[in-house]
This record gives structure tokens, C-alpha cells and sequence, in this order.
């Protein structure tokens, strides 16, 4: 009786343990990337996709390559969906790293990305938007590179190493969503450029887009982003230059190890900002006759730097009120502080923004200068 | 024989019963980021009504509920009382069945049909209740442990994506929807072990309030876990706005691209509480059944009451928005004559009236 039954266990286990939903690996065709591009003319969304596929040499020798379709369609699962037309297999999205839009799209709404990728079960919401700063989105993926064929991935690592440059932002799609619900409703994007060296098309990665509710509204170069990034305590790494520092002649260049930011605002009938900002720095560079290292050269050298540096971060500022666009999200910080101003205040934030003033103030803690402690003399 | 089960595995079977299905879906939604103030407000209502569910089950401590009944209210009216709680367990065990079928469609497995996955797991649930109360409690035992290993686990883990702003402002629209998300909270989950007044006469010991008072404690502050985990990651209007937040809440984790995509542990977790869940309502109706029509045994009546439940859960909801809708719209209202008033008045009558008679 029992041996029946062990029988009978061992049939159904084996016989019935695959699931509706099974797909095998050859039946489904990854995606790496996805642009997106709008077309007024026709009303639709195009979508171009970048697929993984694997060639085989046998001996374990394969090669990766990318393929690309393009399809479109009314709304973005249309299109999504409708790519299945060409490339016979259903796509597989859950590896997906990255999302490119176009300008059209960007000044229309970002809305129909965002829930797209945050509604599907498949997509996963750690994806990164990236602002394509030409004609077609789908123009990124004419790009030839050998370091990384697949055109996504590529993007995904210039992307990850934002923490050593910090020159553009490294967010992932839900920080976007949670800026664009919070009550700034405003957030950034990176932005890439598609560029001519060496008769081939490279991409590269520079500053920010803004973006206020749904829509694009301006750009901040890389300058300007870096310091955006500082505001928003995102810097992990970088350089900060320092062209002829006291007059000196001699160049300086910062490597930044870590940076923290702390925002209190002070409400009283003039709301103000102080930012603290503190950052580890070392002494990478000293490209001049002026010996910096000395004492009492770097602390004159360590006053100025942090003088400089908060008068540049004030001009960001500036720059950033002009697009009366909130993408420090200020506003949280007056709702946490304040919560009975921020309810009196809320609808008229976007005037008020306009005239809050800053006390910035940097420290620098310069903690080394890297391997040498002499500057090279050029032997008279 | 009469089958029965140890305190320590009746308090374990009420926490997995508790954090059940909440697990992953959250309940008192209202209070968005304040959810953690609602749960511990829903807590001291809970341990306050669940004073009299001890209250009403000490009254003969050796009898079954319907046993109780019966003595209180005479025969006909003690078997219609107690049907209305027969039919409250059968309804919350479909819900259930419904959460679970739901979730697996939604997450895994969309072009499934739910009936299918409902269907075997009611099967299983069928046969483990028919094994009787000591396996339901051994197997609580031997799963709590682990799941609750694995599910706390992700909080260390989604340390790095969390943001301690999500909390603040505390309070920041008031206390009314704090105490909108604690009524919600306390109707479900904490409320709903009503269903253990048909379980806990199959203790061997009679320490009702140690068993719901522990286990109530131990499983909010676990809810409180969860809940503060999701408002963290996710921030208040995203964490509401999921059907499953705790899912998509550990779905962010990422460690150095090395320790990723653990959200099945979840997934995992979640079914495996709500087949306890399921268990204990399908036992519960049943066994209450089989006492209001006058049979010594439930073990034949769990196949057809099963059956029915997984009818009714495919009927009950058109969607996931009904369901969605109803678990945070209607369920707190509609449990509320099974979860507070009845028990009131059973326990009230009782002492006004009936008290001098049954001591005598």
C-alpha cells in the first residue's frame, strides 16, 4: 500500500510540477533597452528595443550582440506588445536596465514611461531614464563602441559610475516617481548626447534635464549639476578644479572622497535656507610653482576653496530659482519644519520659491594629498 | 479522543493567523506614513476585545463555543448565534483563498487561471485540516520560525534604500486618518481571531487571555516592522498605492548587485501564511458546523464546506479592485457586528442575566 502510494507521489511530483506560465530561455527574447519616441504627426509612440542575442562558436565560445526593432503603437503597452509582430518571441523585460525618451516625449508627459515600467509585473522599477538630447531617442542606439556592445548596458555603467564624476544624476525610476508624487512634483534627469569623434558616433553623459510635474522644462549643464548634486547630498565622488587659486598661477584639483549635505530651513516672514555642506576631500593636484602643501598655504588655500565653492553653488541656485522649478525639493523640508506654514502656504510655493535666499556654507576637510607631499621644482 | 494542542503551539498558530495574508497586503491604508501610530492604536482595541473573547470562552472552560452558546441562549437561538459565526469564518477563509489566488496572478504567473491555483490550495488545505488541529498547530510551529527569520531578515537588508523623511511630518493631516487606518487595522487582522473561539477550546491548558494577548503583541510588533519597513522604502504615496507594498518594498533591495531580486522570499512567506490562514478558517467552519447540527465529528464535513469556499471565493470578487475595495472600504464596517457587538452582547447577556443560574 504504501510503496503504491510513494508511486504515486513520485508521478505527480515529477509529471506535474511545471506551471502554466513556464517559458523556456530559447522561447523568450531579452530586453536590454528600450527608446522611446513620440510622433505628432501619427499620434503614436515608437519604440525602438535593444535585444540581447547570443551567438554560439561551440567550445563554450559565445558572442553577445545586440538587435534592434522598432515597432509603434497608440499607447506604450501597444507598441510593447505590438513588437511581438517582429520578433516572433514574446520580449522578456525583467533585465531591462534602460529607458530612453526624446525630447517630443519629454515635453509631452513622462507619465505613460513611468507607469508603464511601475505597473508591469515583469519590468522592474529599478530601471534608469535617460533624457536623449536629439531628434530621435532611438538615434542612441547608432552608437559603436567596443567596450560594451550592447548599447543599454554601456549606458547603465557610464550611469553607475556617476558616483566617481558626479557630473549627471544616477537615479533610479522610483526615486523619479516618488520626486514627481511628492510636493515639489519636479526631478532630474541625465542627459546623454550623442557625439561625433573619430568618424563614429559615441555617447556621452553630461548634466540634467529638469523636469516639473510631468513635463521637461529646462537643462542644467554638468557644472551646474554637480552642484545641484551636492545640494541634494547625491555626491559620492569627483573632482572639483580650481583654476589659478589665489592668484597664485598654480592650478588646483580636489578628488572628492565623501560629501553631506544638511538643509534647515528658518521660517519667519522670509524663508531662508541654510546648507551645510561638508566634504572630504584630498589634494590631487597641484600643477604650479605655488606650494600649496605648506601649512600655511593650505589653510589660505582650504578659506578660499570654501568660499569659492559656496559662491558656485549660490549661482546654481540661482540659476535653478530662474526655472522656478523646486528640484531640491525645498518644499518637504518647510512641510517637515513647519507643517501648519506649509499647509497655509502650499499653493502659492511655486511664488514663494522664487525669493527664498541661502546662507551656503562648505567645509572642507582636506585630509591628504594623495602620494607626494612636495610639489615638482623644475630644477633652475 | 479529544484532539488537542499545546499553548505554545496555539499562541503560534494565532500569530501566523494574524500576520497572515497582512504580510503583504496592507490594511489601514488611511494612515499612510502614520500607519505604525494606527497599528498600535488598533493593538490596544484588540487586546481590549479580545479580553471578552477569553472572557466569553472562561465561562465553561472545558466546552466548545457552541457548547457556550447553547448554555447561554438555550438551544435553537445558542445554534443560529452560532452560525453567524460559522458563516463569518467561512467568509473570511474564501476572502483569503481569494487574496492568495490574486497575488500568485498578479505577481508570477497572469495568464493562470485563479481558479487553478485556488483550487489546489484548498485542496491541500482540505486534506491537512482533515489530519486534524495537532497538525494545523505542529506545522504553525515548525513554519513560524523560519518564515519569520526570513521575512524580518530584509530589514536589515533594506537598511541603504530607506529614507527617514517618508516618516515626517508625523501626523501631518491629523489624528482622523490615523484612527480611520487603526479601525481598519484592528478590524483586520488583529480582530478577526474571533475565529479561534471554535480553536482554543483544543488547548490542553485554559489560558485563553496568555494565548491572545501574547500572540497579539508579538504579531503587531511585527506588523509595526512591516510597516514602518514599506512607508521607508517606498514613502507614504507609493506604499499605498501598491496592491502587494510589501512585495514591491523588498523588490528594491539590492545589495552590490550581488544580493538582489529577493522578493520571492516574500512571495514564498506570504503563501505559506495564508494556507495557515486558510486552514484555520476552514477547521474553524467546519468544526463549528459539525457542532450546530449535532455531529461528533467535523472530518466529513471539511471536503464540502472546502468545496464551497472556493465557490464562493470565485464569486465573491469580479477583480482585484473589488477585492482591493472591499478589504479597505466595506470589511471594517461589515466584520464589526461579528468582531465587537456579538461577542459584547454574548459576553453581557451572560453576565446580566445567566450568571447565578449556570454557577449554580
Amino acid at each position: 500500500m504504501s510503496r503504491i502510494k510513494i508511486i504515486f507521489i513520485l508521478i505527480i511530483s515529477l509529471m506535474f510540477t511545471s506551471c502554466w506560465n513556464y517559458r523556456e530561455l530559447d522561447q523568450i527574447s531579452t530586453a536590454a533597452g528600450v527608446a522611446f519616441d513620440f510622433d505628432e504627426n501619427k499620434n503614436k509612440y515608437i519604440l525602438t528595443t535593444e535585444i540581447v542575442t547570443i551567438t554560439n562558436y561551440g567550445q563554450g565560445q559565445s558572442l553577445i550582440l545586440p538587435e534592434y526593432f522598432n515597432e509603434e503603437g497608440d499607447t506604450i503597452f501597444d507598441a510593447v506588445r505590438n513588437l511581438v509582430s517582429k520578433t516572433g518571441k514574446k520580449v522578456f523585460w525583467s533585465h531591462a536596465k534602460v529607458v530612453f525618451i526624446n525630447k517630443k516625449l519629454a515635453k509631452k508627459s513622462i507619465l505613460p514611461i513611468l507607469d508603464w515600467i511601475e505597473r508591469d509585473a515583469e519590468v522592474r522599477p529599478d530601471m534608469k531614464i535617460v533624457f536623449v538630447n536629439s531628434e530621435r531617442a532611438r538615434d542612441i542606439f547608432n552608437t559603436t563602441n567596443n567596450l560594451q556592445k550592447i548599447v543599454s548596458f554601456h549606458v547603465y555603467d557610464i550611469l553607475e559610475s556617476s558616483k566617481n564624476i558626479s557630473k549627471y544624476p544616477n537615479i533610479n525610476l522610483w526615486q523619479i516617481i516618488n520626486e514627481i508624487q511628492s510636493d515639489s512634483a519636479a526631478t532630474i534627469l541625465p542627459v546623454a548626447y550623442i557625439v561625433k569623434e573619430n568618424g563614429r558616433n559615441i555617447i556621452k553623459l553630461s548634466g540634467c534635464a529638469l523636469f516639473k510635474n510631468e513635463k521637461l522644462v529646462g537643462f542644467l549643464d554638468d557644472h551646474h549639476t554637480k552642484n545641484l548634486l551636492f545640494i541634494k547630498n547625491l555626491v559620492k565622488g569627483g573632482i572639483i578644479p580650481i583654476k589659478n587659486a589665489l592668484s597664485t598661477g598654480t592650478d588646483i584639483s580636489f578628488e572628492i572622497y565623501s560629501s553631506k549635505t544638511k538643509i534647515t530651513p528658518i521660517i519667519d516672514d522670509k524663508l531662508k535656507f541654510n546648507i551645510d555642506i561638508s566634504i572630504d576631500v584630498s589634494l590631487a593636484e597641484n600643477s604650479g610653482e605655488f606650494d600649496f602643501i605648506k601649512e600655511e598655504n593650505l589653510i589660505k588655500l582650504k578659506d578660499f576653496a570654501e568660499k569659492y565653492i559656496a559662491q558656485d553653488i549660490e549661482n546654481t541656485l540661482t540659476k535653478i530659482q530662474d526655472y522656478d522649478v523646486d528640484i531640491v525639493n525645498f518644499g518637504k523640508l518647510v512641510k517637515i519644519k513647519n507643517p501648519s506654514y506649509w499647509k497655509k502656504n502650499k499653493d502659492n510655493w511655486d511664488e514663494l520659491f522664487k525669493y527664498v535666499s541661502y546662507s551656503i556654507n562648505v567645509k572642507l576637510n582636506i585630509f591628504g594629498t594623495a602620494t607626494t607631499n612636495k610639489i615638482i621644482k623644475v630644477g633652475k | 479522543m479529544k484532539e488537542t494542542i499545546s499553548v505554545r503551539q496555539s499562541i503560534f498558530t494565532m500569530i501566523m493567523f494574524i500576520i497572515g495574508s497582512s504580510v503583504i497586503i496592507t490594511s489601514g491604508v488611511d494612515a499612510k506614513g502614520d500607519l505604525w501610530i494606527a497599528v498600535i492604536i488598533a493593538l490596544i482595541a484588540a487586546l481590549a476585545i479580545t479580553w471578552v473573547y477569553s472572557k466569553i470562552l472562561s465561562i465553561k472552560p472545558d466546552k466548545d463555543f457552541v457548547d457556550i452558546l447553547e448554555l447561554i441562549f438555550g438551544k435553537f437561538f445558542g445554534r443560529l448565534l452560532a452560525f453567524l459565526f460559522v458563516f463569518f469564518a467561512f467568509h473570511l477563509g474564501s476572502l483569503v483563498l481569494r487574496n492568495f489566488g490574486e497575488f500568485i496572478k498578479t505577481i508570477g504567473l497572469p495568464e493562470t487561471p485563479n481558479s487553478i491555483l485556488m483550487l489546489l490550495c484548498i485542496l491541500l488545505a482540505i486534506l491537512s485540516v482533515k489530519s486534524g488541529i495537532e497538525i494545523i498547530g505542529r506545522g504553525c510551529e515548525l513554519f513560524l520560525l523560519i518564515l519569520l527569520f526570513l521575512v524580518l531578515l530584509t530589514i536589515p537588508f533594506s537598511i541603504p534604500e530607506m529614507d527617514i523623511n517618508n516618516l515626517r511630518p508625523m501626523l501631518y493631516e491629523g489624528i482622523l486618518p490615523v484612527l480611520k487606518g487603526a479601525f481598519a487595522t484592528f478590524s483586520f487582522p488583529f480582530a478577526e481571531t474571533i475565529v479561534f473561539l471554535f480553536i482554543l477550546p483544543s488547548t490542553n491548558k485554559s489560558q485563553y487571555f496568555k494565548v491572545y494577548y501574547t500572540s497579539l503583541i508579538f504579531a503587531a510588533v511585527v506588523l509595526i516592522l512591516l510597516a514602518l519597513r514599506n512607508v521607508l522604502i517606498l514613502g507614504p504615496e507609493t506604499s499605498i498605492r501598491n496592491y502587494f507594498s510589501s512585495y514591491t518594498a523588498v523588490s528594491r533591495i539590492n545589495i552590490a548587485n550581488f544580493l538582489q531580486r529577493i522578493e520571492s522570499i516574500i512571495a514564498i512567506s506570504f503563501l505559506i501564511f495564508t494556507f495557515a490562514k486558510i486552514n484555520i478558517c476552514l477547521y474553524a467552519s467546519s468544526k463549528g458546523l459539525s457542532k450546530i447540527l449535532g455531529f461528533d465529528d467535523y472530518r466529513f464535513l471539511v471536503t464540502p464546506v472546502g468545496l464551497l469556499m472556493f465557490n464562493f471565493s470565485i464569486i465573491v470578487y469580479e477583480n482585484i479592485m473589488q477585492m482591493v475595495e472591499w478589504a479597505t472600504k466595506i470589511w471594517p464596517y461589515y466584520s464589526l457586528p461579528f468582531e465587537v457587538f456579538l461577542p459584547l452582547f454574548i459576553y453581557f447577556y451572560f453576565i446580566t442575566f445567566k450568571r447565578k443560574k449556570l454557577s449554580n
